[in-house]
């Protein structure tokens, strides 16, 4: 699975903002907001990648355990999916 | 993993400068009330285009002042000094807005996520019944200062 390519992750203000590229509107209601986490998830996703390979990245990058990696990884996944964000 | 869902305007100003530069549009979620009962926060989105002609009267506009804040208020005059603007829920007017404190112009409202049409005798008559409505949103400011002085003096 793959995010998909027609969108931008932006560094705004000490958060970071995922935003339709290509397009002649841009819509803040529809724009996603992540966090640090979330914007390495991004990234990781902007490859081929699987679940298991996301949360082995998590574990490389974050001092977190690997419940909370495999959690925080699947919550992710989830909200892309609910977005329509991912290519399968 | 996301924290916020809400935008904040000077956040993502950048953004939408430069969405607005390259000829797009940007849509978002104005908050206040000083366009009530036409802009309702929570409910209502507007849709921001920048502006490639002069402001005119009844154009709703949105222009950052020199301090920083955002403002979304419609055109209801221009002097020397500049566009006088009004909120539609306002009597007190702005005066002095300048040409360069403009960012664009106001193209759409989406209501519950559709679009309210702008370009109908419906929404004419409501610009036009903004003058009559200014006086009587001025008469309940004073009489409600009134009100409250006199309470003040009885107790």
């Amino acid at each position: 699975m793959k995010i998909k390519s027609d969108y931008l992750l932006r560094s705004v203000a000490g958060y970071y903002m995922v935003v339709p590229v290509g397009e002649n509107s841009l819509d803040f209601n529809g724009v996603i907001n992540l966090n640090e986490s979330g914007a390495f998830l991004w990234r990781a996703m902007e490859k081929e990648t699987t679940a298991p390979e996301m949360v082995a990245a998590l574990l490389s990058e974050y001092d977190v355990d690997e419940k909370t990696a495999e959690a925080d990884v699947e919550a992710f996944i989830k909200r892309m999916r609910e977005a329509k964000l991912i290519d399968e | 993993m996301s924290s916020r869902n809400n935008v904040k305007l000077d956040e993502v100003f950048p953004l939408m400068e430069e969405k607005l530069n390259s000829g797009g549009k940007v849509t978002f979620k104005p908050h206040g009330i000083s366009m009530l009962p036409l802009i309702r926060q929570g409910r209502d989105s507007v849709v921001i285009e920048k502006i490639d002609r002069n402001a005119k009267i009844g154009d709703v506009i949105f222009f950052r002042r020199p301090n920083g804040q955002f403002v979304l208020h419609r055109v209801i005059g221009k002097d020397k000094n500049g566009y006088i603007l009004c909120g539609d829920n306002q009597w007190q007017k702005e005066r002095g807005v300048r040409e360069e404190w403009i960012i664009g112009i106001m193209i759409g409202i989406l209501r519950d996520g559709i679009q309210a049409d702008l370009d109908c005798e419906r929404y004419r008559k409501y610009i036009k019944h903004l003058k009559y409505r200014r006086p009587l949103l001025f008469i309940k400011y004073k009489g409600k200062r009134l009100k409250e002085e006199i309470v003040k003096r009885i107790k």
